[in-house]
């Protein structure tokens, strides 16, 4: 045996293991997942790199124009429109009451179904709703306003046809103790530079920047039209008989040179000819002597666009001289129209700014003036604290932050009329926006129009939530009822919240039964005309269901009914509903139901938009409801017959409890569906959030804002259904355990 | 408890009347009756206080209305249709204007949908990502809010967006020996080390940079986008597997060498050795236009020759339906495989060329009749064509070939030929298009996740390949699980197409109530409008239950 293990000689055994080397880099971790799910075959790499470039080209172009050019004040302005549309304002505690009360219910129902709530969902509500409260803030004290643009001076800006005088006196809002500046805009007084400012520009100052804008867009064009004309002689000269040009072309292009072209001063012209003798002058000696010109490539180059600048478009800086006068500026209160301190001067030799410093909140005047009034001279002044505003009804707020005055406050007044001020509907944002100016100009408004309502529901859903986990800790464990106490109250809850819908948003009116004296409590009724944006939506999202649904159960049970007639007459209705769009019932509505009774035709459009949302999804219901019947198996029907029950009861206590509850997730569904065809009442004249869209996009000062409207709506949409779609899903996930419970 | 004449005793005595009244059918029978007056005495209350009203206003419901003058404006009609044309007449335009709709975006949608359904399964995670996000936004945000943002967009595009392909096609010869040249090394490469999928990677990196270019135009920044591209490929193709990385080197060669190529062009071209390579003629006419204008395609005109062609495609196709029909026949028989598609289509397109030698062996006229100085002269064909005044009519007459390609041209404002598409149907179009799809793509992806992987395994132990197993084995028993809710969605569409009065497309239902409020007309208008939109459904979901039975007997 012993000899048998002995091994031979030439054989050697290592005893210690070989050393453990790493898996290949690009088996294991990130690079292998990134392998694997992105590069897995050729096909796959084409996919993800055109997948790629289509995400990023998506985005970046999505993200720059959120940033760059969408008006955003748009939402910020009409936020109440889009959610309640012109809501009674003294009636507008109800909806905030009933807000709170919807939050509350989600913090009760949180507690009652959500065994626990994991540590990524915290992190992940934080991530979300941090933002709205610390971002304006942090914003506030990093970010500075941008500036506004204001031109000083007594001769007026020329832009095409366009002619502005500069003003002299302009109306702003100032708040206490608030520092308003100015000094002359950093610019050289050139057109590129004119052309570049970004800011909040006045009237005037914007016709300076225009001008600048169309002679560089001039000198673009004749530069581009020489070149074209250019190519085209080069291919006949080389015996080309089409060239690159239609004759149609070659003609059109040779008007629009002569219409860019523009009648130079004496002065330019004698600099124009000394070009052109220069360049005939080289271009003779290069053709007579070969290599020997007299000036370089470079200096040629230079030349040519000097002409081009000298020849199309005339330089707006060589019209006035901007910048080069010393301006004064006086503030005046807005009542007394008293002078705040002394009058400031501003000189073009040194840089210090002129600062105000601004007594208390309300209306001002600043008057700009040139110091020597005879001087034909222009200022570009840059102004910090002064912003355009704009005029909502009495309501008069700033752009850059929504700071409001209070209402009673007129516009000052002098000798009687009263003062201009920059109104937003001309002096928008100009030229490029920066990530600061977005942040600061049009996020931080938005976040504090929205903040303190974000954070009253939150408060209440967290306190409920706190209070109902406690409660169900303390007091109720151990006894009878135990944990189904919290369930039943969060069923409870979101029971009456229709019913408290009801009456917050439309009224229960002054006199209960018309008896009893309720005024005090303030639920007069509301006008449904002025019910619009979210609110609509959700009124007639929710009794389109509720009221529906009795109806939905009888049709359903109608049509699996044994009688003939009840059941053709069921699915008559069923079918004949499910054939029709939605929207030919809405307008059928509208139209036939005054026809029916003279007394109907008081009735009022959003609630004969209800009744026929009721009439349709009645339909749709019922055929939930159907599936959910056929979907129990036949013993239970058959189980309640062995006990002695008689159909009705089988029905009612057997039957439909299990049905309801198998289609608790169809009916979210139809609910989310339902929600998002309430955008269809656009169409039949209702103001819900799309027809809102078009409203403000009719309002003076937010021409052509449809995108940034409709993204904000979209956005309410998506994540509202998302929400519900979600929860149900997950209601269908966990089976009729959690559907149980209900 | 009911007692029915049992003993010889009772049969003698006639049943009461309450007897019957305790009978549970005659109960039954009652309680319909009672049932069926309710609903018709209520029905009938509603109906007759509508008459009267009706009434009151002059307004009672008749087709007489139908024959009378409209006077609707309706964005897209046929050639027929004006705005004195009757009510009826506007009507049927709107009828057609919804089927034009639905059909077409029942094709494209299903195309989409399955798309999109199979990528949401993709193994990519990316694609997987990017088809989900397009799933979940688009099925949570309303139709209407979607189709006016297409319509905004599409209104709001520049006036000059894609011309397609923007260089027009003065260019596109100065790559094609490039192409030659790479495809040529890449196929003997792949020749040498046996990968056969070399070339194809190389044929789809060629067909895709063609179309950026046609759609960027061919300029030195899209030449360099398609370097940085191609660099960006190789760089990945380095961790990869060597097979994947072959194919993918053969992709990215193409842009690499395209940008090398031109480069040495433009070079010699700054050395005036030849003329520009990137000069090109303004007159080239793009052959697809789409604009804030909509879209405009090149259209198909048939010269007179196009009838006897016409003839001999006939032929052709009734031989490729012989073929496949036969070969079909042949392969369920014998189970020997016949690859009856290429047969097919060899048939048609051997009697299409046939058909295209004889037909335009006939001469075409050399001179043609043109207007002097308003008088009649025989023109020659040549010159005129060298002139360029040749009338589309003219060239139609002139042409050798059964049909011309009519690029659209825009010689002042409206485009004379190809077809135009508006804005206003493309938005409907693309709305419930896009919309759907997401739906059906979700519904496609469940389909297929029915199907038990036990059967993809099962194909794979029989050793069919990738394409086998998805069309013999998945797709038909997917398909049984895939139609009943696709047909649903189908409806939906259908129904979802009378939305297009918010985009301003004339449809039934834009009609329809621009017919009711001008004649007053509602009750006859409503019985219309229901009567299309009804049969629209009842027509699907026959179709689709023709389609679904089909199936269900093919795979028992």
């Amino acid at each position: 045996m012993a000899k048998n293990n002995e091994l031979p000689e030439n054989v050697h055994i290592l005893h210690e293991e070989p050393a453990s080397r790493p898996p290949p880099l690009l088996e294991v971790g990130v690079l292998a997942w990134i392998r694997k799910n992105l590069f897995g075959s050729a096909l796959d790499v084409l996919l993800t790199v055109s997948g790629f470039f289509l995400i990023m080209t998506i985005l970046i172009s999505f993200v720059s124009w959120t940033i760059g050019d969408g008006n955003w004040n748009v939402i910020t302005v009409n936020f109440r429109q889009f959610m309640l549309g012109t809501f009674e304002r003294e009636y507008e505690w109800r909806t905030t009451l009933f807000a709170i009360y919807i939050a509350i219910t989600i913090g009760v129902s949180i507690a009652a179904w959500v065994r626990r709530i994991s540590r990524v969902t915290m992190i992940g509500l934080i991530i979300v709703f941090a933002p709205i409260f610390v971002l304006p803030t942090v914003i506030k004290s990093t970010i500075p306003l941008p500036s506004t643009y204001m031109a000083a001076g007594t001769i007026p800006i020329v832009s095409g046809t366009e002619s502005n005088l500069p003003q002299n006196q302009v109306a702003f809002l100032g708040k206490e103790n608030e520092q308003v500046a100015f000094r002359f805009a950093p610019i050289a007084a050139n057109d590129e530079d004119l052309a570049n400012l970004s800011g909040f520009a006045d009237v005037a100052s914007n016709t300076l920047r225009n001008s600048a804008l169309n002679r560089l867009n001039d000198i673009t064009n004749a530069q581009e039209i020489l070149t074209a004309i250019e190519q085209d002689a080069t291919l006949i000269d080389a015996g080309d008989s089409l060239g690159t040009l239609t004759q149609g072309q070659r003609e059109r292009f040779a008007t629009d040179l002569v219409d860019l072209k523009v009648t130079p001063t004496e002065e330019q012209e004698t600099r124009i000819l000394e070009i052109i003798d220069q360049l005939s002058a080289n271009a003779e000696v290069a053709t007579n002597s070969g290599s020997e010109a007299i000036l370089s490539a470079e200096e040629i180059e230079a030349l040519e666009a000097e002409l081009l600048t000298l020849e199309y478009g005339q330089p707006s800086h060589t019209f006035f001289n901007l910048n080069q006068e010393a301006v004064s500026f006086t503030i005046l209160d807005g009542e007394t129209l008293e002078p705040i301190g002394e009058s400031q001067v501003l000189h073009p030799e040194n840089d210090d700014a002129v600062q105000f410093t601004l007594p208390k909140t309300g209306w001002y005047v600043l008057q700009k003036t040139l110091v020597d009034e005879e001087a034909a001279s222009v200022a570009l002044i840059e102004v910090d604290n002064v912003s355009p505003i704009f005029q909502g009804g009495l309501v008069f707020r700033r752009t850059m932050d929504g700071f409001e005055v209070p209402r009673e406050l007129e516009v000052p007044r002098i000798d009687g009329s009263p003062v201009d001020f920059l109104v937003i509907i001309q002096n928008q944002y100009r030229g490029e926006r920066t990530v600061s100016a977005y942040l600061r100009v049009y996020v931080v408004p938005f976040l504090e129009t929205i903040d303190s309502g974000v954070f009253m529901m939150l408060t209440a859903a967290f306190l409920a939530f706190i209070v109902a986990r406690y409660l169900s800790k303390t007091i109720l464990v151990g006894g009878t009822i135990g944990r189904f106490a919290l369930v039943d109250i969060a069923g409870f809850m979101i029971i009456a919240a229709p019913i408290l819908l009801y009456v917050f948003v439309n009224g229960i009116g002054d006199k209960l039964f018309g008896l009893i004296d309720i005024s005090f409590l303030g639920l007069g009724f509301s006008d449904p005309l002025r019910w619009g944006g979210l609110l609509l939506a959700g009124m007639v999202t929710t009794y389109g269901i509720i009221v529906a649904f009795p109806l939905g159960i009888l049709l359903a049970l109608g049509r699996r009914s044994t009688l003939p007639a009840v059941k053709y007459i069921s699915t008559l209705y069923i079918e004949l509903i499910r054939g029709t769009p939605f929207i030919v019932v809405l307008f059928t509505m509208q139209v036939l139901i005054p026809f029916v009774h003279p007394s109907l035709a008081n009735i009022p459009n959003a609630w004969r938009a209800i009744i026929a949302t009721i009439f349709f999804s009645a339909a749709y219901l019922a055929e939930n409801v159907r599936g959910g019947l056929q979907s129990l198996p036949p013993g239970q029907e058959e189980a309640g017959k062995a006990v002695g029950l008689s159909g009705w009861q089988i029905t009612i206590f057997i039957t439909m409890p299990q049905a309801l509850r198998a289609v608790i997730p169809a009916l979210v569904g139809q609910f989310i569906g339902l929600f998002k065809d309430t955008s269809l009442l656009a169409i039949v004249g209702l103001i819900d959030m799309l027809r809102t869209v078009y409203v403000v996009d009719a309002q003076t000062e937010f021409k052509g804002t449809r995108f940034e409207s409709l993204v904000f709506i979209s956005i309410i949409y998506f994540v509202l259904s998302y929400v519900m779609s979600t929860i149900s899903r997950r209601i269908e996930e966990t089976g009729s355990g959690a559907a149980r419970r209900v | 408890m009911v007692q029915y004449p049992k003993t010889k005793k009772d049969k003698g005595r006639p049943r009461s009347f309450f007897d019957y009244l305790s009978d549970g059918r005659v109960l039954q029978a009652l309680a319909q009756i009672v049932f069926i007056i309710l609903v018709v005495v209520a029905l009938s209350l509603v109906w007759s206080s509508i008459l009267n009203s009706l009434t009151e206003k002059n307004l009672l419901p008749t087709f007489g209305f139908l024959s009378t003058r409209s006077g609707i404006p309706i964005t897209e009609t046929p050639d027929w249709y004006s705005t004195d044309s009757s009510y009826g007449q506007a009507f049927l335009v709107g009828v057609i204007n919804t089927l034009r709709a639905v059909t077409v975006g029942l094709v494209g949608t299903t195309i989409i949908g399955v798309l999109f359904g199979i990528l949401l399964l993709s193994g990519n995670w990316l694609v997987r990502t990017i088809a989900r996000a397009y799933v979940e936004i688009l099925r949570n945000t309303p139709l209407l809010v979607q189709l006016v943002f297409w319509y905004a967009l599409l209104l709001s595009l520049p006036a000059s967006f894609i011309n397609f392909p923007a260089e027009g096609i003065a260019n596109i010869p100065y790559r094609i020996p490039i192409y030659l040249i790479l495809f040529a090394i890449i196929w003997l490469i792949s020749r040498s080390q046996a990968l056969p999928r070399m070339p194809v990677a190389a044929m789809v990196s060629i067909i895709g940079m063609e179309i950026v270019f046609a759609i960027l135009g061919f300029d030195v920044a899209s030449s360099t986008l398609a370097l940085v591209v191609g660099l960006i490929v190789v760089v990945i193709a380095v961790f990869l597997p060597t097979r994947t990385r072959n194919i993918l080197q053969s992709a990215a060669i193409i842009p690499i060498t395209q940008f090398v190529a031109h480069a040495g062009l433009y070079i010699l071209f700054e050395m005036d050795l030849i003329s520009d390579p990137l000069a090109h003629r303004s007159e080239v006419f793009p052959a697809i236009i789409f604009n804030n204008r909509g879209l405009v395609f090149p259209e198909l005109l048939g010269t007179p020759r196009f009838d006897s062609w016409s003839a001999f495609l006939a032929v052709g196709f009734a031989l490729a339906i012989i073929i496949w029909m036969y070969s079909g026949h042949v392969t369920e028989t014998t189970g020997k495989p016949i690859r009856r598609g290429l047969y097919s289509i060899l048939s048609i397109v051997g009697f299409g060329l046939i058909g295209l030698m004889i037909v335009s062996a006939e001469l075409p006229p050399t001179t043609i009749p043109q207007s002097v100085d308003g008088q009649i002269q025989y023109v020659e064909v040549e010159k005129l064509r060298e002139e360029r005044a040749l009338t589309i009519g003219e060239e139609r007459e002139v042409s050798t070939a059964p049909f011309i390609v009519a690029l659209p041209n825009k010689p002042r404002f409206r485009y004379e030929t190809g077809i135009i598409v508006s804005p206003e149907y493309l938005a409907l179009l693309l709305g419930l298009i896009v919309y759907t799809s997401a739906t059906i793509a979700e519904v496609v992806r469940a389909g297929i996740q029915a199907v038990s992987y036990g059967q993809v395994e099962a194909a794979r132990a029989l050793g069919l390949s990738g394409n086998q197993t998805m069309s013999l084995i998945i797709l038909p028993q997917a398909l049984r699980v895939i139609i009943p809710p696709l047909t649903n969605q189908y409806l939906n569409l259908a129904k979802n197409s009378s939305l297009a009065t918010i985009v301003a497309f004339g449809d039934t239902y834009a009609v329809g109530v621009t017919m009711m409020n001008q004649s007053g007309q509602s009750i006859t208008g409503f019985a219309m409008l229901l009567l299309v939109y009804l049969s629209l459904s009842l027509i699907i979901s026959l179709i689709m239950n023709i389609i679904n039975s089909r199936f269900n007997l093919v795979t028992r």
